[in-house]
């Protein structure tokens, strides 16, 4: 049985939690409506990997899932509903090179969606809708040859692909005030190289837009570092971005070290609040509030709110804050409630 | 776990600076082993006549590159002959091409070119900069039995290259994770990690680092389990590379 021991501190306004896993947890995933851990170990003496559902509480499994292949990623939808979980399909390879394949899960384990040759997957805002990036593999460029973007209606069971989207490498949903709920993708083999489908109308069209991570209020975008070594904060409406940001008067370059500059996310719960780690003075891990006038980041306004010293390993803002540490078979788990 | 320390009769030598000297030994001088960061004003330098065993009229060009590129009518290129390095990058690695790009043999010391489905020598053509490259780290690794693996560089003339975004103006490759049972086969760190030789692939980047004048390695940091002291910052994660990670060096034409 692992062991495993919670504690919680009070920072400026939320609560966090430490959860200590003994054993090789390889992924993980909060449920927060549910208010659950998803956790994916893989058993040491069988090669299917778990998902293991615990009450946050007592921390004990309450739900059980083996899979056949090997978990990828596994993430619940935003509110808790459903659970996405990429694994490999031991059932076919395909250019001698392994193929994945997405569940959905309800949280007693029914499967309600699969997809084969499913390269990545991302919940929508309010969770009933999962954009499917579809692909084989590829030992080169983002590790697959992109074949399409499906869309499935979870609770409808309708699902469809966006045939201008059947070159994109990655998609993240927002929510645009003209648009509603949008469908931001990636396109690099275009000359425009971000589109967006909107659900309303279903209609695709290319963007000016350098990059697909928007904030929940759709004012700001960030540019993911991709081999054009592009990253940086934007504004939405107008072409411009920043590169720098200040830190006890200090300039700091959003351009992040390199170590870090995975470490950004937008804070779901709130219009733009952007979630760092890392800096170039030295690891920390906070909120940046931005100034809604202005495309600029004050840490020194007293808006961050620092987080932990220091992080490394995994980190991911998807489903809440989250920053995980492993060491020596252990996993830090750090969410907001 | 198996040692990568070269055993001697009175002290354990890091293999890596074995090679290394090794290498420098055999290049005479011709390839400059300097920090890259340094940035010499041409790389690999020319200086016919400095003659070495892989390159054997000493005009920075590998005989087995000239002999490759030769046979199959891509350079007129001449073992003997000390010629000029004729590659030239054109434009950044997002929006480039290639001029006059050496054509990769698919196999030489220390290294494979793994192509997938695609036809041969239709995506390893590059700069004479990557090429060197990939032929001085992988002369420095297979004396520990490490063979690169050594995928995608550029088309013939570069240009656009689906699935790729940049790997336009050949100075871009893409290698194999190094694995611990040194075959030279896929590896995927994320549900692979068993299989991976952290150790081994540290060993590798060390030699892009000590012998080439990389500007930047895209790995999956999440992954990777390493890193090399005074060069994190040219160590950048991006998304997609669990599989391999990708070598890109600098264009100094």
């Amino acid at each position: 049985m692992n062991r495993h021991r919670v504690f919680g501190l009070r920072l400026a306004t939320a609560t966090l939690t430490v959860t200590l896993f003994a054993g090789p947890i390889v992924v993980s995933g909060v449920r927060p409506a549910a208010a659950q851990f998803v956790a994916c170990r893989p058993n040491d003496k069988n090669p299917k990997d778990l998902l293991v559902i615990t009450d946050q509480n007592t921390l004990r499994p309450w739900s059980l899932r083996k899979f056949p292949g090997h978990i990828i990623r596994a993430e619940p939808s935003p509110m808790g509903r459903y659970i996405g979980v990429l694994t490999v399909d031991p059932t076919a390879k395909r250019n001698g090179l392994w193929t994945f394949v997405l569940q959905v899960l309800t949280e007693d384990g029914r499967v309600v969606a699969t997809a084969k040759n499913a390269q990545d997957f991302k919940f929508s805002p309010d969770g009933g809708f999962i954009a499917v990036t579809l692909g084989r593999p590829y030992e080169g460029a983002a590790g697959f040859i992109p074949e399409g973007t499906e869309i499935i209606n979870l609770q409808a069971q309708d699902r469809w692909k966006v045939p201008e989207l059947e070159d994109a490498t990655e998609v993240e949903w927002t929510t645009l005030p003209r648009d509603g709920l949008t469908l931001m993708a990636h396109r690099p083999a275009r000359r425009s190289r971000v589109w967006k489908y909107r659900m309303a109308t279903r209609q695709c069209r290319a963007t000016s837009y350098r990059g697909i991570h928007f904030s929940p209020d759709g004012k700001y975008y960030y540019l993911t570092p991709q081999e054009s070594m592009d990253s940086g904060l934007c504004r939405s409406r107008k072409e411009s971005c920043l590169r720098a940001f200040t830190w006890r008067n200090e300039p700091v370059k959003l351009d992040l070290p390199a170590q870090a500059r995975r470490m950004v996310g937008w804070f779901k719960r709130s219009g733009h609040e952007l979630v760092v780690a890392g800096n170039s003075a030295g690891s920390l891990a906070g909120i940046l509030g931005i100034e809604p006038s202005e495309l600029r980041v004050d840490l020194a306004s007293g808006r961050m709110k620092k987080l932990q010293g220091t992080i490394d390993r995994t980190w991911n803002v998807r489903s809440g804050l989250r920053i995980t540490k492993q060491k020596a078979g252990q996993l830090r788990l750090w969410f907001h409630k | 776990m198996e040692s990568l320390a070269l055993r001697t009769p009175t002290a354990s030598v890091s293999p890596l600076a074995v090679a290394s000297t090794t290498l420098l030994a055999l290049s005479c001088g011709r390839i400059s082993i300097t920090d890259p960061r340094d940035r010499p004003p041409a790389w690999p330098s020319i200086n016919c006549g400095a003659v070495s065993t892989f390159d054997t009229d000493g005009d920075g060009i590998s005989d087995p590159v000239e002999r490759n590129n030769k046979e199959n009518n891509y350079a007129d290129l001449e073992i003997g002959r000390c010629d000029d390095d004729p590659s030239r990058p054109i434009g950044p690695p997002d929006n480039g091409d290639l001029q006059g790009g050496l054509n990769l043999p698919d196999r030489g010391a220390g290294y494979r070119h793994y192509r997938g489905t695609d036809e041969i020598d239709r995506d390893d053509w590059g700069t004479l900069q990557i090429l060197a490259c990939v032929e001085a780290v992988g002369r420095a690794v297979e004396d520990i039995g490490i063979q690169l693996g050594v995928g995608d560089i550029s088309l013939r003339f570069g240009g656009a290259f689906p699935p790729h975004v940049s790997h336009q103006n050949g100075l871009d490759a893409d290698l194999r994770y190094v694995r611990r049972d040194r075959q030279n086969r896929p590896l995927d760190l994320r549900f692979q990690p068993e299989e991976y030789d952290a150790e081994a692939t540290k060993v590798v980047f060390e030699a892009f680092f000590l012998l080439c004048p990389v500007d930047v390695i895209f790995v999956d940091l999440d992954r990777l389990g390493f890193s090399i002291f005074g060069r994190d910052d040219r160590l950048v994660h991006v998304r997609g590379h669990s599989n391999h990670f990708h070598v890109r060096v600098g264009g100094s034409s």
